[in-house]
């Protein structure tokens, strides 16, 4: 806020007017054309009858320092009208609704983009051969209007048993269809923003993966000519001890399986034991001790 | 429960032209006040409506029947209205025995309630008792704020907010010199009430450039009290005033305004060779031929020395 104190230049007057100058310490906030008045307000003022001439004389001087410093604001003129340039308004208002998000560019948007494509402003009407006129480009009688023709030259080698007329019907309505459709892509958020080679890419891995993910990994896979050479994964080949051997060897195929028992069984048991030894109620010892055995049995 | 909000699509290219305009827009216009009434209205009241309601046109919306709403309670029917007349401001007038002469002042967010403050109508006299002439319609007015209150508490604060949103209508760039004929203003006594008194002002010769004015009462006299407020939530004000990344000025580099007013720009220049700078030719100062001569002997004899002293150095 910009306290000023507006006894300017500008106001210097001669002794025939009233002076306009305001002495006072005002904020203002010249965007939205306000003046702030901070000074104490007399009491005993507004309680008298004078209350109304008492503000009045009060919000003229204000008004006077308002209009002191908006004539001091640089001016322009237009139109034979002179008009004073605000600056940004101090007092922060809310909007009314939040602001608008920048919609992702359509297709054709992005081809444009790409080449440098510019819009080229094209005029409204265009010359009619058919009447010498200047009629509209595009609507209601319109200038080189295809369905209006009562006549249609075939080619050589055109069919004279098609319609002709009917198909030029045809072609609009494809047209329209079309681009409705269009439309519908640009509208629809899944549009593809990668460009062409990263879209490669990922087919490329795409392929690796859906080849790893057969049981041979790929190695019996149907090449095709110019296919890269992927570099190739070895199957895992699970290697199983005899269960009929001598004891050492017997050992190790037991203790595997036995370890993967104690496994499972204890992620069944250690729950119910946990509730239990946790739980409020008592429980018979020889239940739980009988649980806890063959808990360490196995 | 969760509304589901059918999407509205338009069939024809004015509903479409419709939507776009209710669309949020980078750039907003002024904003338009509802004027509604509660369960009952006193006659106080209904003058007041009108009055502000003649001020506020034409952004305003006035509606005549009595709505079955407690605002405080629940806002959401006051923001169906706003919504379908796409107001973001309202005022609310109802009577009862508890709150007598009731104003409810609010604004919208994104169709959802903002903040509010309850007011008591102490005293109202019309535009029609004060026989002057009355403004044109739709002219910006200047807004005064009288009283250190204004700055004193959170609720004077929305309050004084709320009243530059109602009544400044637009945010404009520039504003003709003789077209400042309204002013209203806002007076916050000690006592705690708030004076709104409207004038109409004249602008008379002074001798200088600017004019002298003369204040005429000619709208209408409003007392009030505050009563009840609803301030918003901290962040929610916060996304409210978030200006669009457009309208952000863009500060140019190397150009400064000092305390003066006067602006500064700083040019930076290149290196500059002054043994090689051309400078006016005075044709005296030309070297005469014979000199010329001289200059381009005493150079080869120069280059034949270094020459020599190289070979001297090979050798050597």
């Amino acid at each position: 806020m910009v306290a000023l104190l507006t006894g300017s230049v500008l106001n210097t007057s001669t002794s025939k007017y009233i002076p306009t100058e305001v002495h006072k310490e005002l904020k203002f906030d010249l965007g939205n054309l306000a003046v702030f008045d901070d000074s104490h307000i007399d009491e005993d003022n507004l309680k008298t009858d004078n209350r109304e001439l008492y503000l009045k004389e009060l919000n003229k001087e204000n008004v006077q320092a308002l209009i002191n410093s908006i004539w001091g604001l640089p001016t322009i003129r237009k139109d034979e009208v002179l008009l004073a340039q605000l600056p940004e308004p101090i007092t922060p208002v809310p909007r009314e609704k939040p602001v608008p998000e920048k919609r992702p560019p359509t297709k054709w948007e992005r081809f444009a983009q790409l080449k440098g494509i510019k819009k080229r402003k094209k005029s409204r009407l265009v010359f009619d051969d058919v009447t010498g006129t200047y009629k509209p480009r595009w609507g209601h009688q319109r200038a080189n209007d295809q369905s209006k023709d009562w006549l249609i030259e075939l080619p050589k080698q055109a069919d004279p048993y098609m319609d002709a007329f009917g198909e030029i019907k045809e072609n609009k309505k494809g047209r329209i269809l079309k681009n409705k459709k269009q439309q519908n892509n640009n509208n629809t958020n899944t549009i593809d923003v990668r460009p062409q080679a990263l879209k490669k890419k990922a087919l490329e891995r795409e392929i690796v993966l859906t080849k790893k993910s057969t049981a041979s990994l790929g190695r019996f896979d149907q090449k095709l000519k110019e296919e890269p050479k992927i570099k190739q994964a070895h199957a895992k080949k699970n290697k199983f001890a005899s269960n009929i051997e001598p004891k050492k060897a017997r050992g190790k195929e037991q203790s595997i399986n036995k370890a993967i028992l104690k496994k499972v069984i204890a992620s069944i048991y250690r729950p119910i034991v946990k509730h239990i030894i946790t739980s409020p109620f008592r429980c018979s010892a020889g239940a739980l001790s009988l649980l806890i055995t063959k808990v360490e049995l196995v | 429960m969760v509304v589901i909000q059918r999407v509205v699509k338009a069939t024809t290219r004015k509903g479409k032209k419709v939507l776009i305009k209710k669309e949020p827009q980078v750039n907003e216009g002024p904003k338009r006040a509802l004027f509604l009434q509660g369960r009952r209205s006193s006659d106080k009241l209904r003058r007041l409506t009108k009055d502000l309601f003649d001020i506020k046109k034409p952004d305003a919306q006035l509606l005549n029947k009595k709505n079955d709403i407690t605002i405080f309670e629940d806002a959401t029917p006051v923001e169906r209205f706003c919504r379908k007349f796409e107001t973001p401001l309202f005022v609310m007038s109802s009577h009862s025995k508890k709150r007598p002469d009731n104003l409810v002042i609010g604004r919208m967010y994104n169709y959802s309630l903002l903040d509010m403050i309850e007011l008591h109508v102490e005293n109202i006299e019309c535009m029609r008792e004060f026989a002057c002439q009355k403004i044109v319609l739709g002219t910006k007015p200047s807004l005064v704020f009288n009283g250190p209150t204004w700055e004193e508490t959170e609720e004077l604060k929305h309050l004084k907010s709320l009243f530059i949103d109602i009544f400044h209508r637009e945010e404009v760039e520039s504003v003709r010199l003789q077209g400042l004929e309204h002013t209203i203003s806002f007076t916050a006594t000690p006592e705690g009430k708030i004076l709104i008194r409207s004038f109409n002002v004249l602008m008379k010769k002074s001798g200088t450039r600017v004019p002298r004015l003369e204040l005429e009462e000619m709208g209408p006299r409003i007392d009030l009290t505050l009563r009840r407020s609803k301030l918003p939530s901290e962040d929610l004000m916060k996304e409210a005033l978030r200006k669009p990344k457009e309208l952000k000025v863009t500060k140019k580099k190397n150009i400064s305004v000092d305390g003066l007013g006067t602006t500064h720009g700083r040019i930076h220049v290149g290196k500059q060779e002054i043994q090689k700078i051309q400078t006016r030719k005075m044709k005296g100062l030309k070297k005469t031929p014979e000199e010329i001569k001289m200059k381009r002997a005493a150079k080869r004899s120069a280059d034949n020395n270094n020459v020599n002293k190289i070979k001297k150095q090979k050798l050597g």
